[in-house]
């Protein structure tokens, strides 16, 4: 598992250094929707991985190497944790500095906020994941831009909805933890689905 | 210790050795009690298998040239006379037969096979 | 002990089929495989490797049964080197040593270090800037470097230099030195596989002809050339494969069944292969 991932971070090091300093950047400034687009971008970091992956067969050697099935699939989602871990903690930090700049206090809303962008991320890694281990990447590319467009377009919708209803800041906030584990769950079950996949399949 | 290896010679690898390491032991080059090298080291050495190389020691010790310890490697067993005389008369009868094989196809009779030796006996001298 | 031990394996795609091979590579051998292109070899490969499910049969590996759970962890005793080098492009000689010590519990740095520098392989250029033969040496150093007890290789000289490929031939014939070693190549380049095999096995579309002792097959099997009123004179069964011109007959014959009037000529085991995969076209 360990390998798996110093193999796809170098990857991502060397291969999708736009991608990556594009994430850095958007998490740096502060804002729900520069924030947003960051964490979001950095969880379908690893679909990126994987069509690269693809493209260069790797799954022929991976077979022949110690890794379990489960391993090379899990591994893929363990990346996607990180990645959005790492970059709500570079938002996190990015905000604190610029509120420390601006000499104000964070907002009191920013963390569950935070929660709520990774709570979306992780659903839309384990919605995509099965599919791209499925069909693979090249097959499954129009329906993850579906699903990147439906959760954008749900997302806004949403915050109209808490705008105009003028839902109080405790309330959004007393929503992100339950939809965090909501997320955790789905993709948990969204990782079954990709392992009963990869195990059916032949290299 | 001299092996050479002829792929091209027709005669089948096992022989060569097997031929090559009983003339070291009865020319004397190799003395009886002589550890001689590991089937698996002379094969690799050689570049070539290691069942061919097997089956050349298993064919020596067959004949009493040499005998294996196990655990310690194949030795040089202790050659009597008697044994090399054997061998060799071995090898006159096998060619001699060759002879009474080949004769019928020139139309040489026995006699001719006797004059051809004595011919062959006095330009040798 | 056999290092590999395949008992009656089948395995069936749309158009392709692998009926009942049986195979064994004792171990401390050599063993070469041999086929046209689409015969079945990296399918027997990826079947042993257990990477492609088996309809029937059974494969064992190191003594252990390829479908176990542990056959994962055994993986760690085995290195594979495939037609291609399927590596992660990304990263180079230095990063593919950082991933493989973590993939691998004996992986030998010094060692694979030591192969670097014997292949001349430049460590900071990343792998998708090699060439095809690089990628591959680099594929050979990998599958060495983690003290495997079994080699399989698919293809994996071909399309290397002769001077690089006779290199190879070395470290392989030196990997077998240790009896608890052995491995498994396929190769188009039969005489590379006549220079240092044990074994050679024989498929034709999906098919196992032979497996055999090399030496064997070279003592045994061997060409004439005669007159086609002196071929009717030869027994059916002595002939494995002939080639009938307007000035005579080329035949592969089994010495064994053959009386010795005939002149048999000692043949490349390149021309047995041919001979036996055109004999079949009969």
């Amino acid at each position: 598992m360990k390998a798996l991932l110093i193999k796809d971070m170098y990857t991502i090091v060397k291969m999708l250094k736009l991608y990556l300093g594009l994430i850095i950047i958007l998490a740096a400034i502060p804002g729900f929707s520069s924030t947003g687009f960051a964490v979001i971008y950095a969880g379908l970091l690893p679909i990126s991985v994987l069509s690269y992956d693809e493209r260069l067969k790797w799954d022929k050697l991976a077979a022949m190497m110690p890794f379990s099935d489960r391993d090379i699939v899990v591994s893929k989602y363990v990346l996607g944790y990180i990645l959005l871990a790492a970059s709500a903690a570079v938002s996190y930090i990015g905000s604190l500095a610029a509120a420390a700049f601006m000499r104000e206090t964070v907002s009191a809303e920013l963390f569950s906020q935070l929660i709520q962008i990774c709570a979306i991320g992780i659903i839309l890694m384990s919605v995509n994941m099965p599919l791209m281990f499925k069909m693979g990447v090249e097959k499954a590319r129009l329906l993850f831009i579906i699903s990147v467009g439906f959760v954008i377009a749900a997302v806004s919708f949403s915050q109209r909805v808490y705008e105009s209803a003028e839902v109080s800041n405790v309330e959004i906030g007393s929503i992100s933890l339950p939809l965090f584990f909501a997320a955790v769950a789905v993709s948990l079950v969204s990782m079954v689905i990709s392992v009963s996949i990869y195990k059916r399949k032949e290299h | 210790m001299d092996i050479l290896i002829s792929n091209a010679a027709g005669q089948p690898i096992y022989e060569q050795i097997c031929s090559q390491i009983k003339d070291e032991i009865i020319s004397g080059r190799v003395s009886e009690g002589e550890l001689l090298p590991s089937i698996r080291n002379l094969a690799k050495d050689l570049r070539i298998s290691v069942i061919t190389t097997k089956r050349a020691y298993d064919e020596l010790e067959r004949a009493g040239y040499i005998y294996t310890v196990a655990g310690k490697g194949s030795f040089v067993a202790a050659t009597n006379t008697e044994m090399l005389r054997e061998e060799h008369l071995k090898q006159i009868e096998e060619l001699m037969q060759k002879i009474l094989e080949l004769a019928p196809s020139c139309g040489l009779s026995d006699d001719d096979i006797i004059e051809m030796l004595k011919l062959l006996q006095k330009e040798g001298r | 002990m056999n290092a590999i031990e395949i008992k009656d394996l089948s395995k069936s795609y749309g158009d392709f089929a692998l009926k009942n091979i049986n195979l064994t590579l004792p171990s401390g051998c050599i063993m070469g495989l041999v086929g046209e292109n689409g015969a079945g070899k990296s399918t027997t490969i990826k079947l042993i490797m257990n990477a492609v499910r088996r309809d029937a049969g059974s494969i064992s590996v190191l003594g252990m049964d390829n479908e176990s759970a542990e056959f994962c962890e055994l993986k760690n005793d085995i290195g594979v080197v495939l037609d291609e080098a399927y590596l992660p492009e990304a990263l180079n000689a230095r990063n593919i040593n950082h991933f493989m010590k973590a993939a691998y519990k004996r992986w030998d740095e010094q060692q694979f270090f030591e192969y670097i520098k014997r292949f001349m392989l430049p460590e900071k250029k990343p792998v998708r800037d090699y060439s095809r033969g690089m990628k591959m040496k680099l594929a050979i150093a990998s599958a060495l470097s983690h003290q495997p007890k079994l080699l399989i290789l698919d293809e994996a000289t071909s399309g290397l230099d002769p001077i690089v490929r006779d290199e190879i031939l070395d470290i392989l014939n030196e990997f077998t030195r240790d009896e608890s070693h052995s491995i498994l190549m396929s190769s188009h380049i039969i005489s590379d596989l006549e220079k240092c095999c044990d074994y050679i096995a024989f498929i034709h579309r999906g098919e196992l002809i032979f497996c055999e002792e090399k030496d064997r097959l070279l003592e045994e099997y061997g060409t004439i050339r005669v007159s086609k009123e002196r071929f009717a004179e030869i027994p059916g069964d002595a002939v494995l494969g002939k080639k009938v011109t307007p000035y005579g007959v080329e035949a592969l014959v089994d010495k064994s069944r053959l009386s010795e009037a005939f002149v048999v000529e000692h043949t490349a085991l390149e021309d047995i292969i041919l001979f036996l995969a055109k004999g079949e076209n009969k």
